[in-house]
């Protein structure tokens, strides 16, 4: 939940980075965090085993200069990818803003981006969201290796049409930023359209 | 007026009318009309003639009469002479103008008000004024918009301030009865509320992240052991540290950290009582982030603000 402290003038925001395992969210995530300004972001803190998998949540917060005398911090989060750590993914999913669906692009995954989508739509229902107005960014990672399927094929498979997506190569940092603006611009209009008085005509 | 206008709205529509007559000499009055709370009514705020004192007679309905027409399609209609139109519901006999140019007040594509001139001659306004009219309206609705928000932010900025400083005053409060290195109020989505005490090196914004995480984890843990409600106190003893975190109400988390000496009773019985004192502000700080206000232009100015940060990347 967008939370403002009006006293030192912050609009908060938590961003989620979703998707199925290996499918480069954390990766994504250190790319953001090696190429932003040390003065405007935070340690990233990666819960993970010894085999540097994530167990539960990375973390690290970002913000921007003052806008209009409000200072943006966004909290950024990926989720666990692996089946087994559903409760935590529903558990990060607590309070977010916006989410950043990251697609892993090889055919032989598609079944994994299918069920982790689904679990995605059934998590943020859980938490009294509806997945169909939900600000949502698709991110189709991995399109450097040959056996990619195409991204409308993908987009279409998933059900999110509608949706802003990017291609990128989270390892070479190709698309991520990209992704990453549309992501905060999709939540801060979110945000400024439940500001007005009539948010549901404003979003129709 | 509208509840949440302040004098700053006042002067906004004063100067927006000052700018109509004067680029639009054809005009002998302007009046700005905004939709009331209720979405029925517009109401009259301000006109050349009359200055912002409000003229009853001036209300209108929404979908009748010109304005109301002109806000409901959300279109601009120009009446040439308005004894001849059966739209115009006329009051005085004769009335007291015969041209009226209505434009909507529009922001976000949604009709918040409108902008109306009348002149005392027929056949007083072109195709020149309408788009004239169009252009001043589209700036006079987002600098009104944001003269709201800008009033409503003030009384929420006020409401939340007092609150937080008397979070402020329970933390320290706490730091100091406990000889605590930190204190934190957080929600339960890892958003840090407030802090008291040095901390050392501590990240307080990762730290509320990590707490949250962990009331998380451990009230799953409290289902699958069959409890009835999360587990409401949480203790991790180090070799240095103790770390103690307690919910407040549903949404909150309160996290002390003391040194391993001090005494872990005195420690949950001031926590306990901090809890109850914190439960109220903290409560009426959530119910203010309903009020989300964010002026207009705000995207565009975030989008360059961003180019800055990623810029060169």
């Amino acid at each position: 939940m967008m939370f403002i402290n009006w006293k030192l003038r912050e609009i908060n925001l938590k961003i989620v980075y979703y998707g199925p395992a290996f499918s480069g969210k954390t990766t994504t995530l250190e790319y953001i965090h090696a190429k932003t300004n040390p003065e405007l972001r935070g340690d990233l803190v990666k819960l993970k085993t010894r085999k540097e998998r994530t167990v539960y949540f990375d973390f690290m917060q970002l913000e921007l200069g003052r806008i209009k005398g409000l200072k943006p911090k966004f909290k950024l989060y990926t989720v666990p990818g692996q089946a087994i750590y559903g409760a935590s993914r529903k558990l990060v999913l607590r309070g977010v803003d916006g989410v950043v669906y990251v697609v892993d692009s090889q055919w032989e995954r598609l079944m994994a981006n299918l069920e982790t989508m689904r679990d995605l739509e059934e998590n943020l229902l859980g938490l009294g969201y509806d997945p169909e107005s939900f600000p949502f960014v698709l991110q189709f990672n991995k399109r450097d290796l040959p056996n990619i399927a195409p991204i409308e094929l993908l987009r279409t498979q998933l059900g999110r049409d509608g949706v802003p997506c990017f291609a990128s190569v989270a390892t070479q940092g190709i698309g991520v930023l990209d992704t990453l603006k549309a992501a905060i611009n999709l939540v801060m209009t979110s945000a400024r359209q439940r500001a007005t008085p009539d948010g549901r005509a404003d979003r129709e | 007026m509208i509840e949440g206008f302040d004098n700053r709205s006042e002067q906004v529509f004063l100067s927006i009318l000052d700018m109509v007559m004067k680029s639009i000499p054809a005009a002998t009055d302007a009046t700005i009309h905004l939709l009331g709370e209720e979405g029925e009514r517009l109401l009259p705020q301000a006109s050349s003639l009359y200055g912002t004192k409000v003229i009853e007679k001036l209300k209108m309905r929404v979908g009748k009469g010109i304005a109301g027409l002109a806000v409901q399609n959300a279109e601009v209609i120009y009446v040439p002479d308005v004894i001849e139109d059966p739209r115009f519901l006329q009051y005085e006999s004769p009335p007291l103008f015969r041209s009226l140019m209505v434009v909507p007040l529009m922001v976000d594509g949604r009709a918040m008000g409108s902008i109306s001139m009348t002149s005392e001659r027929m056949n007083a306004f072109t195709l020149d004024h309408e788009r004239l009219l169009n252009s001043l309206a589209k700036q006079a609705g987002i600098a009104i918009e944001n003269a709201q928000l800008s009033g409503k932010a003030g009384e929420v900025e006020e409401a939340f301030t007092d609150q937080m400083e008397g979070i402020e005053r329970i933390l320290t409060g706490l730091q100091s009865r406990t000889q605590a290195t930190f204190v934190l109020l957080a929600d339960t989505s890892g958003q840090l509320i407030s802090q008291a005490g040095p901390g050392g090196n501590l990240d307080s914004t990762i730290f509320s992240a990590l707490a949250a995480g962990d009331v998380a984890a451990t009230g799953e843990m409290a289902k699958q052991v069959g409890e009835k409600e999360s587990f409401r106190f949480l203790l991790h003893e180090g070799d240095e540290n103790n770390v103690y975190i307690s919910y407040v109400g549903e949404s909150f988390l309160l996290a002390v950290i003391v040194n391993k000496g001090v005494n872990i009773g005195l420690v949950r019985l001031f926590m306990r009582m901090a809890v109850r004192e914190l439960a109220p502000p903290a409560e009426e700080l959530e119910a203010l982030q309903a009020q989300e206000l964010i002026g207009v232009g705000f995207g565009g100015a975030l989008a360059e603000e961003m180019e800055e940060a990623f810029g060169g990347v």
